[in-house]
């Protein structure tokens, strides 16, 4: 099947219209290559979703009578939504979270930041070691990392308390409040560093060397070198990373969790996430954890829109 | 799905041919797993040919030898029926994946948890009437033990396990710092400032405000009772006076300093129970088997004594912990499942061997097996361990009913006792925001709640 | 895998990679970037060496000794992890494989497909599809997974290796990712005259296409199958049946047991040392292919 009208296509970057001949073709066949990952959308992501929406408008309630009547799932409007949104809990948790991300979120950024600029310094030694070693914590599981690092948090298990106790001061309490913020904030800054820094390095090794050449020309040192030219550059990168940073922290989940049993300072529902699980998991109450799902959901959307319309508006690139 | 290499871009390429067959191929293949993964799942079923069994339980594991001895007697006494063993977690867990499965209408058949979650699991419907079933096994088990799994007169399951409450203690350390071992709730208090004050990196035990069954069974000792119903309406107990005065015991000692707050065994608590810190525990008769399996080293150190009493002479104790099996509701050989259930709970064989998974057996068999079994591995030198438990068991006359909402109330006082403890506040009033939790949760699913 | 980096890897600015060339610069710069990666090094690397140290210590020796003092235990731990419930241990691992590999490549391919169509074709609904699909990023995987296990096994396969492995084919950000490679890593020339060569589509997606994304697919399939295998609420809600745990869901219930069994913390820390070390292995195999040059992908929407 040649083709005899269209014009030959080296001339542009972009396809030329194709023939109507083919038009009708080409309509479907993005969609043949979209088509299972649509199904499984649809499947896994749009229905679940869409029966948990249905699942939040009802309730159990007891049906018979007596102290052994037994629960029944009936509709019950929008009670779910009123006992998540008045919930005292559930806001407080969504405070925390906020807290612990203004901590997080810098620290493991600035850090990924700081650290692939140090990998893309020119002569510096123990690249690959250093690039490696800090990536591994990332094959860790969330969970196996918070119970490690709960053992090294534990007063009588930790390496730090042990030197602290050589040195004569008290035990740390990493749990209290505060700290309890900067140690959970620790557990994920050990864990995601490494990748967020794989991802910024490599958007700095995409930069052409021309343009530190002419810097360097100029007389600019590499600090200046990173300060001016290096950072506004990956700043697309950066924005990103955070974005989907941020979408984590709200769904903080597995650290507080696995931490609990150790400490009397993380309570059960300490998070948002954790108010969730609780309800559908130990209080057989769906309706109301799919309720909280969605105002969480709702929230996360909205913080992020803003978040995505702020930084478009500074960075160029249009991030769908 | 495999794409043919590219030779070159002939126009009579022959994967347009292949397309159909590979759609055709895969829709096929998918039916067929489909299909097989569907007759994988689930128990088979079929009241006359062979029985499987599916049994959720975490105290019989899979390699453990006396958890095999047990399935191998009762596959070989009734051929025709396998017991498949799996463990899902604890209690918690088993109860949100049975509620799960049977909302999926796939349940296993035999299912352990602890006494308290039975009754929310019977309200959510999901656990089935056994009173026919093992009637028989009624006389093989005590009328205190067998009231645990009895709502309405109906029997819901059948006891595996009980809690007769000990205290279990340092005996060389008590001595060294001159404690005396306390048999009243006021010596106990003593004891804990001699032991600090002789050594004030030590404590007479942990205050964990999440071991929630200890502080139900404390209130239950001293005459209260959280939960009691009349068959039409719950009534909640956890404000009543008896009860609040639990409440202002611990937080006196919790406000001196005498009990070190925090969690019970994470690695912290099992180092110092290690280092000797941690003097004792007030709990259940498996105490001696869980300090020994994080503190081996302390073995020969450690005895266990009745429970400390608020009025002076008193015996009568609760129950604190153990668990039951119960049958699915929808459960496909329900009858082969309670037959199972009563063979190991309650019959002689059954509960006998169930002592060798260090439990405290619920049947008559299993718990006169005790008397003349050695001694926890905690305390070979105690030689009567078992028949104190036994005493403490004929004692044990006080019932704790537990409600419908037991989880609601667990994490409600666990989370606020915890809050308070760090912040030195009211732990009456703690009691009674959780009493008001409770109820207003009754309320909301529809129950009738007496005032 | 903390919070903090959900599996989503960022595409960089699109340029083209160009080796650095070196400059003469001052001596001390280099050596202090090099002591502070050091140290970074360090930091990471400090408490995987906890848990190998850990593993080697008996119970006693768990809650007595130092840190970082070797114990003697590590081949009775390891004897205890082989022996529990007969093996089960290395089924698991064998089942983390299957989830995570066949899993993983699974999604890979239904990612590419997707971030192919959605890359290089001009069609209706296009944005609209994607902006779906990334909104599937925002829904954490609690909600979806009581719902999805009764969907599941209204259809009969709940608690079967498939209730496992079928959710997690759906990836929206690997869909993004391959978004960008597809962008990046395929010039619009070269399948232009391909179809006019007269190659159909199919043909051109698996001959041109897939080798062009196929250092990025890598990536997609790396993130993926860490994913898969670190996740552990999903073979937690589906299934019951302990011979088709993966490793991590086998371990929490180690974890999580009745009122008085805790003997178990050495047998979790072995499990983890021992089910940690196949993720490395991996990470460090692949990272040759994974190198900086192929991330650098247009950000272009």
């Amino acid at each position: 099947m040649s083709a005899t009208v269209v014009a030959p296509p080296s001339r542009t970057e972009r396809p030329t219209p194709p023939p109507r001949r083919r038009s009708r073709r080409n309509a479907f066949v993005p969609w043949m290559f979209a088509a299972p990952a649509i199904v499984f959308l649809v499947v896994f992501l749009i229905i679940p979703i869409g029966y948990s929406i249905y699942l939040s408008f009802r309730g159990f309630r007891i049906d018979g009578g007596g102290a052994f009547g037994r629960r029944v799932e009936t509709w019950i409007g929008f009670d779910n939504y009123v006992a998540a949104l008045t919930d005292t809990e559930f806001l407080a948790g969504l405070g925390r979270v906020l807290v612990y991300g203004s901590i997080a979120i810098p620290s493991v950024l600035g850090l990924a930041l700081l650290f692939a600029l140090l990998l893309d310094t020119p002569r510096v030694r123990a690249r690959g070691f250093a690039r490696t070693a800090i990536f591994i914590p990332y094959a860790v599981p969330g969970v196996i990392a918070s119970l490690l690092w709960g053992f090294l948090y534990l007063p009588s298990t930790s390496p730090v308390n042990f030197l602290a106790r050589q040195l004569g001061a008290g035990p740390l309490d990493f749990f209290g409040e505060p700290a309890l913020y900067f140690s959970l904030a620790n557990i994920a800054l050990w864990s995601g560093v490494g990748f967020n820094m794989i991802i910024i390095y490599t958007s700095l090794k995409a930069i052409p060397s021309e343009i530190y050449e002419a810097a360097r020309i100029d007389g600019a040192n590499e600090l200046q070198i990173a300060l001016r030219i290096k950072v506004p550059l990956v700043a697309p990168a950066l924005v990103l990373t955070g974005l989907f940073s941020v979408l984590g922290t709200l769904q903080l989940y597995s650290e507080p969790a696995t931490l609990r049993p150790m400490t009397t300072t993380i309570s059960s529902t300490w998070v948002p996430l954790m108010k969730i699980y609780q309800e559908a998991f130990m209080n057989d109450n769906l309706g109301g954890a799919a309720a909280a799902s969605v105002v969480l959901a709702i929230g996360i959307l909205v913080f992020s829109l803003v978040l995505l319309r702020f930084f478009q508006r500074r960075t160029f690139g249009d991030n769908s | 799905m495999s794409v043919p290499q590219a030779q070159g871009f002939s126009p009579r390429s022959t994967f347009k041919r292949k397309r159909p067959l590979m759609i055709g191929s895969l829709v096929v293949t998918a039916a067929l797993a489909l299909s097989l993964s569907a007759c994988s799942a689930g128990a088979e079923n079929s009241s006359d040919g062979p029985v499987t069994l599916e049994f959720w339980t975490y105290s019989l594991k899979g390699g453990n030898t006396a958890a095999e001895d047990i399935i191998d007697t009762y596959e070989a006494e009734n051929p025709g029926v396998t017991i498949k063993l799996s463990e899902v977690g604890g209690t918690a867990d088993t109860s949100s994946k049975l509620l799960a499965a049977d909302r999926a209408n796939q349940t296993p058949d035999v299912v352990q948890v602890e006494y308290r979650a039975l009754p929310s699991l019977v309200v959510a419907g999901v656990v089935k009437d056994i009173t026919e079933n093992v009637a028989d096994s009624k006389d093989a088990v005590d009328d205190n033990i067998w009231e645990l799994t009895t709502f309405n007169d109906q029997v819901y399951g059948v006891p595996q396990d009980i809690g007769p409450m000990m205290f279990t203690y340092r005996a060389d350390l008590f001595e060294q710092y001159g404690a005396k071992v306390p048999t009243t709730w006021a010596e106990y208090a003593e004891a804990a400032e001699v032991i600090h004050t002789a050594d004030p990196t030590a404590y007479i035990a942990s205050f964990s405000a999440t071991q929630f069954e200890f502080f139900a069974a404390h209130a239950a000792q001293a005459g209260a009772e959280w939960w009691t119903n009349d068959g039409e309406a719950w009534t909640v107990g956890i404000d009543s006076e008896e009860s609040l005065a639990t409440a202002d015991y611990w937080q006196d000692l919790v406000d001196r300093d005498l009990v070190t707050v925090q969690p019970l065994l994470t690695p912290e608590w099992n180092a110092q129970v290690n280092a000797g810190k941690i003097l004792s525990w007030a709990a259940a008769s498996w105490v001696p088997s869980v300090i020994y399996s994080v503190a081996p080293d302390t073995a020969g150190l450690w005895e266990s004594a009745p429970l400390p009493q608020w009025t002076p002479g008193d015996a009568a104790v609760p129950f604190q912990g153990g668990s039951t099996y119960l049958v699915p509701e929808k459960s496909d050989n329900a009858e082969e499942a309670a037959k199972f259930a009563a063979w190991l709970g309650a019959s002689d064989e059954g509960s006998e061997l169930l002592l060798n998974l260090d439990i405290y057996p619920g049947g008559n068999a299993g718990r006169e097996a005790t008397l003349s079994h050695e001694p926890p591995q905690l305390m070979p030198q105690q030689t009567d361990f078992y028949a104190i438990a036994d005493q403490v068991i004929a004692d044990t006359t006080i019932p704790v009913t537990w409600g419908p909402n037991v989880n609601v109330a667990q994490t409600a006082l666990g989370d606020a006792l915890n809050a308070a403890a760090l912040s030195k506040s009211s732990f009456r009033e703690v009691y009674q925001a959780t009493q008001d939790t409770v109820v207003a949760d009754l309320e909301k699913q529809g129950y009738t709640v007496s005032k | 895998m903390s919070t903090l980096s959900p599996p989503r890897a960022q595409p960089s600015i699109r340029s083209r990679p160009t080796p650095a060339r070196r400059a003469s610069a001052s001596r001390s710069g280099p050596r202090l970037a090099s002591t502070v990666l050091l140290l970074g090094a360090l930091y990471c690397l400090i408490p995987v060496a906890w848990v190998v140290i850990a593993s080697s210590k008996s119970p006693r020796e768990l809650f007595t000794t130092f840190s970082f003092a070797p114990g003697s235990g590590l081949f009775d731990n390891l004897a205890a992890l082989n022996a529990y419930a007969g093996g089960q241990f290395w089924q698991w691992g064998l089942n983390s494989l299957l989830y995570a590999g066949v899993g993983a490549l699974a999604s890979t391919l239904v990612s590419a497909m997707a971030g192919y169509a959605l890359a290089k074709f001009r069609f209706k609904g296009r944005d609209l599809l994607f902006a779906v699909i990334l909104a599937g990023v925002l829904v954490p995987g609690i909600v979806l997974a009581v719902p999805q296990y009764l969907l599941l096994a209204s259809v009969g396969i709940a608690g079967s290796y498939w209730s496992v492995l079928l959710p997690v084919i759906i990836n929206p950000f690997g869909i993004f990712l391959c978004r960008v490679f597809a962008t990046a890593a395929v010039p619009d020339d070269t399948i232009e005259a391909a179809r006019l060569d007269g190659a159909s589509e199919f043909r051109i997606f698996g001959a041109i296409v897939l080798p062009m994304m196929s250092q990025g697919l890598v990536t997609v399939f790396l993130l993926q199958f860490v994913g898969i295998w670190n996740n552990f609420l999903l073979p937690f809600i589906m299934l019951s049946d302990q011979d088709k745990y993966p490793v991590t869901l086998g371990l929490y219930t180690f974890l999580s047991k009745g009122a008085g069994d805790s003997d178990l913390y050495p047998l979790v820390i072995m499990g983890s040392a021992v089910s940690v070390i196949p993720l490395i292995i991996l990470l460090l195999v692949l990272q040759r292919f994974w190198r900086a040059d192929l991330l650098a992908g247009g950000l272009k929407g």
